[in-house]
């Protein structure tokens, strides 16, 4: 009994597949005529593997529809050449865009660590000199003091940070699964780049350090009102919004006046920036809420009535952790707001 | 790894709003019902039932939506993720619960600072519960979010 015969092609494909399987010479036989009056891929497909078949008209009924397909210029899958997967994804919303940025850091994960661990020991450095003050008396007037802080945070800002960015942002374009901002991965390494990205990133980085300074000088007690720090935060804002070049598209173009479409650092990712900002406060949470749980575990159980300044000395370790993703981030926008040619 | 925070998230707020009705609930039938002064309140059994609604709100949502929503939690549906074994296919229970449970070890030392190291250096971003249970989560084609 051969199956009903269907409406549509799809269909009576899928009948002549059963009737095949079938085992019955008859039904066979009938889904080979039909194969032979469908033509094209599907059946050439079949057919191929049906031209040794040990039911002679079958077989030949396959060699025919092989003829026919080859004939006609038809190439079987098995037969041309094989293709890679394209790993390309499209970015829907911002939460794919952030874990893009891990994927591409996962892609050179030791790199990135290495270079950011090197590049960070200034910050594990303050960190150590912060837990010192346990120990030693003297680091803590050390801390006590606004000159001793401050123009560290200065020399981090304008000097330490350019080479940060050059270092760290090197090492997540060689993670980048696109050719040419690997390519960059290898160029951009040099002295050039770094005094460039200094020069751009001068007035932004007093303003940050000047506002970082202000804060903690508030901490001290030297300076009474947060209004300065708040001042200059307002100011620093408004020259972050419309920097119209920063370090992330500094860092791959390779002629530095080619069209950046993106004219600004972010004034055209405004929301997006503001979204980050509320994901980096929940990071920030979870790195330091569990460096102080680990803490407790360890059997620091006062670890919360510790002093303030040692909560500074986990908030600027964590900072060191969630720096290269910050850096990818921008990195990451940059490169999809940049015209492919400016590369 | 941030749409997947993203998505528990989402489930957070959905379980919260459930647990909130329980406790509502709880609470009208102990009022209505003048269970107050009844034995089984003072025997703290009426309690007892209540903790064990909430435990399984909490754990057994996750596994009652990957068991029969294809893998997908609401927030996970939302978000175009799903749960599935290795090999690809439905998570079982077994596997669920497992993965489910998990989520204590993944919690630690707060706010799942071990589940994200551990989906940061496993090839297939799995956190603890994923390692033990053999499930991966995955992205759908289909449930972007707008």
């Amino acid at each position: 009994m051969t199956l009903p015969q269907s409406d549509t092609a799809d269909q009576r494909f899928a009948a002549s597949l059963l009737n095949l399987e079938s085992g019955e010479p008859p039904r066979r036989r009938q889904a080979m005529a039909f194969l032979e009056q469908l033509g094209g891929l599907r059946a050439f497909q079949v057919a191929a593997s049906l031209t040794g078949d040990s039911d002679q008209v079958v077989a030949a009924a396959a060699r025919r529809i092989c003829g026919e397909s080859v004939k006609k210029g038809l190439i079987l899958r098995g037969q041309q050449q094989a293709q890679p997967l394209a790993q390309t994804f499209a970015i829907t919303n911002f939460y794919q865009l952030l874990d893009e940025v891990v994927f591409i850091l996962r892609r050179n994960l030791s790199g990135v660590v290495i270079d950011s661990f090197l590049f960070s020991i200034p910050k594990f450095a303050m960190v150590t000199l912060i837990f010192l003050c346990f120990y030693f008396s003297f680091l803590v007037e050390l801390f006590r003091s606004p000159w001793g802080v401050c123009p560290l945070l200065f020399f981090y800002e304008l000097l330490w940070r350019p080479l940060v960015w050059n270092s760290t942002g090197v090492a997540f374009l060689s993670g980048f699964p696109e050719n040419s901002m690997r390519r960059q991965a290898v160029r951009v390494s040099r002295t050039a780049a770094y005094w460039d990205m200094v020069w751009d990133g001068l007035l932004e980085g007093m303003l940050y350090a000047s506002v970082l300074s202000a804060l903690y000088c508030w901490y001290l007690g030297v300076v009474l009102s947060l209004w300065p720090a708040a001042m200059l935060f307002v100011v620093w804002l408004m020259v972050w919004v419309g920097s119209s070049c920063t370090a992330a598209t500094r860092i791959m173009l390779r002629n530095p006046d080619a069209k950046v479409i993106w004219r600004s650092g972010y004034i055209g990712n405004f929301w997006l920036a503001l979204k980050l900002g509320a994901v980096l406060a929940c990071l920030y949470l979870v790195v330091v809420g569990s460096s102080l749980s680990l803490f407790w575990m360890l059997g620091f159980a006062d670890v919360l009535d510790w002093p303030g300044l040692f909560f500074f000395g986990f908030l600027i370790a964590a900072d060191a952790l969630i720096d290269p993703f910050v850096i990818g981030f921008r990195i990451l926008l940059a490169r999809l707001n940049m015209e492919p040619g400016s590369l | 790894m941030f749409s997947r925070a993203t998505a528990f998230v989402h489930d957070l707020v959905v379980q919260i709003v459930i647990l909130f009705v329980e406790h509502i609930v709880f609470v009208m039938a102990l009022d209505n019902y003048h269970m107050r002064n009844s034995i089984i309140y003072h025997a703290g059994i009426a309690q007892g039932l209540y903790l064990i609604v909430v435990f399984l709100t909490v754990f057994g949502y996750y596994t009652f939506y990957e068991l029969y929503s294809n893998g997908q939690t609401p927030g996970k549906k939302a978000h175009g993720l799903r749960v599935v074994t290795l090999n690809g296919q439905k998570i079982r229970l077994f596997g669920s619960l497992l993965r489910n449970f998990l989520r204590i070890a993944d919690f630690m030392p707060f706010l799942f600072m071990a589940g994200v190291f551990s989906v940061l250096i496993t090839d297939r971003h799995q956190r603890i519960g994923d390692l033990f249970a053999g499930t991966v989560v995955i992205r759908t084609e289909d449930g972007r979010v707008k």
